[in-house]
C-alpha cells in the first residue's frame, strides 16, 4: 500500500475512533437522563413506585415509555404523553385499561397554555385527584344549576 | 452577516432573519423562547470554540463531517439536559431542540469557522462575533416569547425547573392569543423588525 494512501486510512481511522466515543458520550449522557425521566413518569403516574413496572418503549414521538401498573388484582397501562397544537402544548400522564380504555389524564405541566391545572386531574385513580374533581366538578355543578 | 467596521454587529434575527422559522414555531412564551435561545446560543459558541483548534489538526476532507458530528452531538446533549431540567418545557420544543444542530446561527457559526477572512466586533476575532450574535439571538428570542405571552395570553411563564414552570398571571383573560400561532408571531416578527430597522436608521446606522 503506498505510504500517503496508510496515512490518509490512519487519519480517517482517527477521526473515526473520535467520533465514536463522541457517540459513546451522548448515549451516556442519554441514558443519565433516561433513568431520570422514568422516575419522573413514574412519580407522576402513581404514588406507590412497587407497583409500576417499565414494559416497552413503542418509539412513539407522544410517548416514549409504556408502563404496567399493578393495582391489586387489577391490571392497567400508563403513558405521559406530550401534546401539541399550534399554539400550545402540555405534558399529561394518562391511564389507559387493558383495553385501551382511556380511564384517566392528569395534567402534569404546560409551557405556555392558561389551562386549569387542578381541574384536569380527573381521575380518581391518580393521588389526591379527589379533592380536584370535587373542586372541578363543584364550580361546574354550581354554574348549570344556576343556569337552571 | 457582517459587522460594520465601527464594531456594530446587527441582530441576527431582526436584521438578518436569521433562524426565524423554528424561532417563531416554538417561542411562544418567555420560558420557551429562554430554552430555545439558550440552546442556539450554547451550540453556536460550543462550535466556534472547538472548531478552529481543530483545523490545525484534522485534515480539510475531514473538517465537514466532524463539525457536522460535533453540532450534533452538542445539539442532542443540550436537548437532553434540557429535558432534565424541564420535561415540559423540552417536550414543548419537541423536534426543534435536537435541529439546533442545523439551525441558521449554528450554520453561521461553522461558516464563520470555516472562512479564511477574520472578522468579529473587533475586526479580528471570529469567535467574539460568534458570542456578540449569540447573545443577541437569546436576547431576540426570550423577548419575542415573552412579548407574544404577555400580550397574547396575558401572562408570563418563567423558565424554572420542574414539571410545572412557574407563570405569573397578570389578568385573567387571553386577550390576543392568536400571537401565539405561527401566522400570529410572523405578524409580531414583522413589526418588531419595522421598530428595529427604524431604531437603527435613526441611529445613524445601517440596518441589515
Amino acid at each position: 500500500m503506498p505510504a500517503d494512501k496508510r496515512e490518509r486510512m490512519i487519519e480517517s481511522l482517527a477521526v473515526a475512533a473520535a467520533l465514536g466515543f463522541l457517540v459513546l458520550f451522548v448515549a451516556g449522557v442519554s441514558l443519565a437522563v433516561d433513568s431520570q425521566a422514568i422516575a419522573v413518569e413514574t412519580t407522576a403516574l402513581v404514588a406507590d413506585p412497587s407497583t409500576i413496572s417499565l414494559v416497552g418503549r413503542p418509539g412513539d414521538p407522544s410517548f416514549e415509555r409504556l408502563y404496567r401498573i399493578s393495582d391489586g388484582s387489577s391490571v392497567s397501562y400508563g403513558v405521559v404523553l406530550s401534546l401539541r397544537s399550534a399554539s400550545s402544548s402540555a405534558l399529561v400522564a394518562a391511564r389507559l385499561s387493558r383495553l385501551g380504555e382511556l380511564k384517566g389524564l392528569r395534567l402534569l405541566g404546560s409551557a405556555s397554555a392558561k389551562l386549569p391545572a387542578d381541574a384536569v386531574e380527573i381521575c380518581s385513580l391518580f393521588p389526591g385527584a379527589d379533592e380536584a374533581i370535587g373542586r372541578a366538578c363543584a364550580a361546574v355543578r354550581s354554574a348549570e344549576e344556576s343556569g337552571s | 452577516m457582517s459587522e460594520g467596521r465601527d464594531g456594530f454587529v446587527p441582530n441576527p434575527v431582526l436584521a438578518g432573519l436569521v433562524g426565524v422559522c423554528p424561532l417563531i414555531a416554538v417561542s411562544r412564551s418567555l420560558a420557551e423562547g429562554v430554552i430555545y435561545g439558550l440552546g442556539a446560543a450554547f451550540c453556536a459558541i460550543a462550535l466556534g470554540a472547538v472548531i478552529p483548534p481543530l483545523k490545525g489538526i484534522v485534515a480539510d476532507r475531514l473538517q465537514a463531517p466532524i463539525s457536522l458530528a460535533l453540532s450534533t452531538a452538542l445539539a442532542l446533549a443540550y436537548a437532553l439536559c434540557a429535558g432534565l431540567y424541564s420535561p415540559t418545557l423540552a417536550a414543548s420544543l419537541w423536534i426543534y431542540l435536537p435541529l439546533l444542530a442545523v439551525s441558521g446561527l449554528s450554520l453561521g457559526a461553522l461558516r464563520r469557522c470555516s472562512s479564511r477572512e477574520r472578522y468579529g466586533p473587533d475586526g479580528k476575532s471570529r469567535l467574539g462575533g460568534i458570542c456578540v450574535e449569540s447573545i443577541m439571538f437569546l436576547v431576540t428570542a426570550a423577548f419575542i416569547g415573552a412579548l407574544r405571552e404577555t400580550v397574547g395570553l396575558g401572562s408570563l411563564t418563567l423558565p424554572t425547573p420542574g414539571l410545572r414552570p412557574t407563570r405569573i398571571e397578570f389578568i385573567g383573560i387571553a386577550p390576543l392569543s392568536f400571537l401565539l400561532t405561527p401566522s400570529g408571531g410572523f405578524i409580531l416578527l414583522g413589526f418588531l423588525v419595522a421598530a428595529y430597522k427604524i431604531i437603527v436608521r435613526a441611529g445613524g446606522r445601517k440596518a441589515s
